[in-house]
């Protein structure tokens, strides 16, 4: 079996319970979307598959091999945590060089090009990065593994827009050169949205939807139009959120609506996963 | 590959450590020969005991061997079984070779100091064993047993450097605050009084009979029960790692 199996995953710090019976599979090859609110257990989830914490029972497999303490699992998947794992007095390209040697498939020429597209000065010790530049460092490291699963956690925390807008365009063009698994952890919902094709939504240490963003999205609508029409149309339906500008409104609806069932002048559009999600996380 | 890479990434953590533990020996060797090469009449000096240098250098790189490269490891996607395992391999290779370099520079040493009649060169292990090679001194006998001596003392110096720090790393702020007050406390005050007050000094008579017995000095100064007793130190110490390292996790 290919991808990474996550079976009745529970983790407890103390009297928190961050997972509770997680089971999920990471197929090769796709984009994934791990979203839920501060504190729902994703990190702690992606944690527990690297092995950097112990889950308190289930299972995690990769391609079928058990994930924990095993370094073949394990050379299948790289994360890029929000914290910095590497030694205080590292340089950059001393990380490069290292990462080269644990992860044979690195590809040097594509991380010192990619680390001059950022700006990045590789001759600089990890902790005199910016807070930006600490993710840009851990960004162009992870893309240049080749690792066949790669985990990003909040991958774009102090970047600035070009350098968002560079990474998630980096990310595709890399996949669409040879096809990866990349699981993007975040709370940019709006940004990720475009990139990726599944999404998991975990809430309080439980998956509440792991579907298609395709999917998830036509579980709801938008209905733009004058105010008052609005108004009228969305009296008895399940409203997520409401948009107004001047006299115009936008609403966001659960369940979809027949077109040919709409007044002139009012158009029904795709719903927003931002908002979508906060339904679904709300309290 | 993994455990390859592993080891090759903990040698080279002391790339820099080392060269200068080296420079700073040489330049005490070098300062010691100058400032005893005119000693005048009647002047005798014995300078020596600088694997005893070696052996606190492997403690004090045991006790930074960890919480860094378990981290950066981890990050690599290297398993804790192997992270241990390439301490061991760097645990024995490092005192081997350190131990290596000790004895040829002590030669060298001796060999400056040999038209000397003022100055003796020693290791720490012919001083200590000195009954043993009275009628052999300077053979290859005393140079073989003294570089497997320091092998496996600055080994067990080394895993006991491991323990200690991944014991720290282990345990909650309120058991690194125990651990560092009452270990202390107990061993400089605590026993002290107690073995004085209650036991009248059999506790302390006891532990230094253990150590002679276990340096084997009772047994006609034989270096190899120490050598034995070291091994079996380092094999408890890196058990007692070994279960400490496994259940390591990340921290912020």
């Amino acid at each position: 079996m290919k991808g990474i199996e996550v079976r009745n995953l529970v983790k407890n710090y103390g009297d928190v319970q961050a997972l509770r019976k997680v089971s999920l599979t990471f197929e090769e090859n796709k984009l994934y979307g791990l979203l839920g609110r501060n504190g729902a257990g994703k990190t702690t989830l992606l944690n527990c598959i690297t092995g950097r914490v112990f889950p308190n029972s289930g299972e995690i497999l990769v391609h079928g091999e058990t994930a924990l303490e095993n370094d073949k699992a394990q050379q299948k998947i790289f994360m890029m945590s929000e914290k910095n794992f590497y030694p205080d007095g590292m340089r950059v390209r001393d990380a490069i060089k290292w990462t080269r040697e644990f992860y044979p498939g690195f590809d040097e020429g594509y991380c010192m090009g990619l680390a001059e597209k950022f700006g990045l000065n590789t001759k600089k010790k990890i902790k005199s990065l910016s807070t930006g530049y600490g993710s840009i460092f851990k960004l162009v490291l992870t893309l240049s593994t080749n690792a066949p699963y790669l985990f990003f956690d909040e991958p774009v925390l102090g970047l600035d827009a070009n350098h968002r807008d560079m990474f998630y365009r980096a990310l595709l063009e890399k996949y669409s050169e040879k096809p990866f698994a990349a699981v993007i952890s975040t709370h940019l919902i709006e940004e990720v949205a475009g990139v990726i094709e599944e999404v998991i939504i975990i809430k309080k240490g439980e998956i509440i939807r792991n579907q298609s963003v395709d999917e998830l999205l036509a579980t709801g609508c938008t209905l733009s139009g004058t105010a008052a029409t609005i108004d009228s149309l969305i009296g008895d339906k399940n409203v997520l959120g409401v948009d107004s500008l001047g006299g115009l409104k936008t609403a966001y609806l659960v369940g979809q609506i027949d077109p040919s069932t709409l007044p002139a002048g009012i158009e029904i559009g795709k719903m927003d996963l931002q908002k979508l999600f906060i339904h679904l996380t709300n309290e | 590959m993994n455990l390859k890479s592993a080891v090759k990434y903990q040698v080279l953590d002391g790339k820099v450590a080392i060269p200068v533990f080296y420079l700073v020996v040489l330049c005490v060797m070098a300062l010691l020969l100058v400032s005893t090469s005119d000693l005048g009449p009647g002047g005798y000096v014995n300078i020596g005991g600088f694997e005893m240098g070696t052996i606190i250098f492997l403690f004090i790189l045991g006790l930074n061997a960890f919480r860094e490269t378990f981290r950066m490891m981890i990050q690599n996607g290297v398993s804790r079984k192997t992270m241990f395992l390439s301490f061991v391999i760097l645990a024995l290779v490092l005192p081997l070779g350190m131990s290596c370099l000790n004895e040829i520079l002590l030669g060298i040493g001796k060999a400056m100091t040999a038209g000397n009649d003022n100055v003796t060169l020693q290791s720490a292990f012919e001083q200590i064993y000195a009954p043993r090679y009275i009628e052999n001194l300077g053979t290859m006998q005393v140079v073989l047993e003294g570089l497997l001596f320091t092998i496996c003392v600055s080994a067990a110096a080394m895993m006991l450097g491991y323990f200690i720090t991944t014991m720290y790393y282990r345990l909650n702020k309120a058991g690194r605050i125990a651990v560092s007050v009452g270990v202390p406390a107990i061993l400089i005050i605590g026993l002290p009084i107690f073995d004085a007050v209650v036991t009248g000094g059999a506790i302390y008579r006891a532990l230094g009979q253990l150590t002679l017995f276990a340096m084997g000095g009772p047994n006609g100064y034989n270096p190899y029960y120490a050598m034995v007793s070291s091994l079996i130190a380092f094999a408890l110490l890196a058990g007692l790692s070994w279960m400490l390292v496994r259940r390591a996790v990340v921290k912020d």
